[in-house]
């Protein structure tokens, strides 16, 4: 019991750095394509910024920033990250899109990343491991100690639903309409160890469930939680880990800076108590934001009222403005406020559809908005 | 008695075989053998290819001949089908994104061109003669690759510049043999200005025909709803007549088809085509492909062309490896992957078959001296390079679940 790693290293509060899982897909025909390899080659024969990484199956890649404290300037690394990649991209023929899962591909035609812990992986969870291609954006926000990321957990999974609103760009996965905005987050709830984090209050009580879920050997490291929210002690940040991975490089720096925002303004007004109740409506809330986005209800766990996500999205907005001011983030979130009003990525992407009836043709047009958009 | 038993409907003993049965069998009998392959992990169409040569055995056989008219007609629009397929993935774009890819194509062709003309030339043969066989030489067939990476379901790097480089190099070929053509006319004095004017006329003709069946193909399938089954087969229609309008116009097929694939894919803005599957009629075109190809390979000179055989083997797989290995890392290949990419582009063209037979036609000694080395080389290729393809498509990770 004693052994822990659990080390949570300091990190400055409120700092900033965000993950992108993307799609490599085959401009032959619109489907996901193995390429992670070769992308990877070639993008490390030349100095860049940011960080790119191997995903789970040959068809992914993940990109990384590093550690920014303001929300624009994240926005700039990524947008060099962008170039980066589809410069390689275009060597080998190959797209680049965003959204959270591909709209046809066959999970079973997915081949496995040729890396010990993919194949682990693989071998354990059966097909869930291919089937877990999907592609999530995760927010890091900084933490000064581990008490500060165990209550931002907790006081950031009230305004879960918000980011899965905002980010849904999934409703179609395996070639038909899920009706729901993310389904990605369904593919997600089949992992035995996904969901929410355990009810602790300090980081040292963190550290003995982790230990002692370890010594069962249930994990055997905090990558086997893949929970919505947890924290990332090598980092010292608390992750969000539920959004799509968006459209756009443009709509993942807005969702940081809305991540930021909330932190903020958490920890500067304590605005509620973390205990069960936060909890109790915790999977009706994510549900109904995964199925029906913004028009969706959410409970609130402190009032105890019922009311519209869209409602409830543009009052946190009001309340998180001085904060905004403070870290510079407001017109990332007047942005994110046009996104409740006038439609998110899935929307953009049922409106697209339903323009040319054809799946291969969303995806070249996600890839197109994935370059071009400014 | 006799006269209240009329059997007049009972057919005659003993029973002709119909050419129908023929095919059917034929095709039996390819389709059984392709699966006794792949559960000895080989690809399927090198039984096809065998089922031919065991074919070849019989070809004297009075009900075979009689197929032969028909069997020609379908040969020629599976392989037209097969080559229309196989221009839908290629992507001419690619190549202005990554200018090395089209060194790495100009020089594996030529390379393995120029290597074994040399070696031809070092066997003593006329130069003529050598530099059709290095053209022949020096095309990957396009039939061997679509088949072999169907077959196994493959995606990726390695596949995507095999189709490319293939259906390039086929490109190459075609039109060095053209000026061969025209060279080997002028000096068997046909007037020069019609030597010349015979392979402008084909390559133009050919490209212009394809464009035309491309356009026709994308204007005609906008007009059906996508998914649904009729837009493969009213391209297969289109592709029907263009193989028509080809042979009618004394064009070639190869140009024509591959042409066609490649602007309909390139024009296809709005996507609506893709993917264009053929499902079971390009299963089928590749079985007819593959035991026509193999019922034509004639060994009867194996042992005396061996050896000039095996040296334009080993020649041309030294040129095309050089070509891709120079321009591998500048174009974005691994150098693993392109030993493996290099493995792949071994298989050589049956089209080979089809200009011997024009060649013997036109100048029956030249013919048989191309037909000893050339059919021979294929023999070895059309045995050897299958397996070898799939090996390297395993190798690199692209090959779909087994089926």
């Amino acid at each position: 019991m004693t052994d822990t790693s659990l080390e949570f290293t300091q990190s400055a509060a409120l700092s900033l750095g965000v993950e992108l899982e993307l799609q490599i897909i085959s401009r032959l025909d619109g489907d996901l394509t193995g390429g992670a390899t070769e992308l990877l080659a070639l993008i490390e024969r030349k100095k860049h910024r940011g960080d790119f990484k191997p995903e789970m199956t040959e068809s992914m890649i993940e990109v990384s920033t590093g550690v920014h404290h303001d929300a624009t300037e994240l926005g700039e690394e990524l947008l060099d990250v962008r170039q980066t990649l589809l410069a390689a991209a275009d060597k080998l023929n190959l797209l680049i899109s965003g959204g959270g899962a591909h709209p046809f591909q066959h999970w079973a035609e997915r081949k496995i990343f040729d890396k010990p812990r993919f194949h682990q992986l693989g071998e354990l969870y059966g097909y869930l491991a291919k089937q877990f291609t999907v592609f999530g954006q995760h927010i890091h926000v900084g933490c000064p100690n581990g008490d500060e990321a165990i209550f931002l957990l907790h006081g950031l999974s009230r305004f879960l639903p918000h980011f899965i609103a905002l980010s849904a760009a999934s409703p179609y996965y395996q070639g038909v309409d899920t009706a729901f905005e993310s389904s990605r987050l369904n593919a997600i709830s089949a992992f035995p160890l996904s969901g929410r984090a355990p009810l602790v209050k300090r980081w040292s009580e963190f550290v003995s469930y982790y230990d002692e879920m370890k010594s069962f050997g249930v994990v055997e490291s905090m990558k086997d939680f893949y929970w919505d929210i947890r924290p990332k002690p090598e980092f010292g940040t608390v992750e969000i880990r539920i959004c799509d991975t968006p459209l756009t490089i443009q709509r993942a720096t807005e969702l940081a800076a809305y991540a930021q925002t909330v932190c903020r303004y958490l920890l500067v007004e304590r605005p509620f108590l973390i205990d069960e109740s936060l909890y109790a409506v915790y999977t009706f809330n994510r549900f109904q934001a995964a199925r029906f986005g913004f028009d969706g209800g959410l409970i609130d766990p402190a009032s105890k009222q019922k009311a519209l996500l869209r409602e409830d999205f543009l009052a946190t907005l009001d309340k998180l403005m001085p904060h905004a001011a403070e870290l510079g983030t407001s017109t990332h979130l007047l942005r994110l406020r046009k996104i409740a009003e006038q439609g998110n990525d899935t929307r953009w992407m049922r409106d697209t559809y339903a323009r040319s009836g054809s799946l291969p043709d969303l995806v070249w047009e996600q890839a197109r908005l994935w370059r071009d958009s400014q | 008695m006799a006269s209240l038993l009329d059997l007049h409907f009972w057919p005659d003993w003993p029973l002709a075989l119909d050419p129908l049965a023929c095919f059917g069998l034929i095709l039996f009998l390819a389709i059984a053998l392709g699966e006794l392959a792949k559960r000895l992990h080989l690809p399927r169409i090198s039984a096809y290819i065998a089922t031919g040569v065991l074919l070849s055995f019989a070809r004297s056989e009075p009900t075979l001949t009689g197929l032969l008219p028909a069997a020609h007609v379908v040969f020629e629009l599976a392989f037209a089908l097969i080559l229309f397929e196989l221009g839908q993935r290629i992507d001419l774009g690619w190549l202005r994104r990554n200018p090395w890819l089209l060194a790495s194509s100009l020089a594996e062709s030529l390379l393995a061109f120029l290597a074994v003309g040399a070696l031809m030339l070092l066997f003593d043969q006329p130069l003529i003669l050598a530099v059709m066989i290095a053209a022949l030489a020096a095309s990957t067939g396009p039939a061997v690759v679509l088949g072999v990476t169907r077959d196994s379901t493959s995606r990726g790097q390695v596949t995507d510049r095999l189709c490319l480089l293939s259906a390039l190099s086929s490109c190459y070929g075609f039109v060095v043999l053209g000026v061969a053509y025209a060279w080997q006319h002028s000096e068997t004095a046909a007037p020069l200005a019609t030597a010349l004017l015979h392979p402008l006329y084909l390559i133009a003709g050919s490209a212009a025909l394809g464009g035309l069946t491309a356009w026709l193909v994308l204007r005609l399938l906008a007009r059906i709803r996508p998914g649904n089954y009729s837009q493969p087969l009213a391209a297969v229609g289109l592709i029907i007549i263009a193989v028509a309008l080809a042979k009618t116009l004394e064009l070639s097929v190869v140009i024509s088809l591959l042409f066609a694939g490649i602007l309909s894919r390139s024009l296809d803005r709005q996507h609506r085509l893709q993917p264009m599957d053929f499902g079971l009629l390009s299963r089928l075109a590749l079985i007819v492909v593959f035991v026509a190809t193999g019922s034509l390979l004639e060994p009867s000179q194996f042992v005396a062309a061996l050896l000039p055989a095996v040296g334009l083997l080993a020649a041309r797989a030294l040129g095309k490896g050089i070509g891709v290995f120079l321009f591998a890392r500048p174009s974005g290949l691994s150098l693993r992957k392109a030993s493996l990419l290099t493995i792949g582009l071994l298989p050589m063209s049956g089209a080979a078959l089809l200009w011997v037979e024009r060649t013997a036609a036109i100048w029956p000694e030249l013919g048989a001296q191309l037909a000893a080395i050339v059919l021979t080389a294929l023999l070895i290729m059309e045995f050897l390079a299958p397996p070898a393809l799939q090996f390297a498509l395993r190798r690199a990770n692209e090959t779909g679940d087994t089926q």
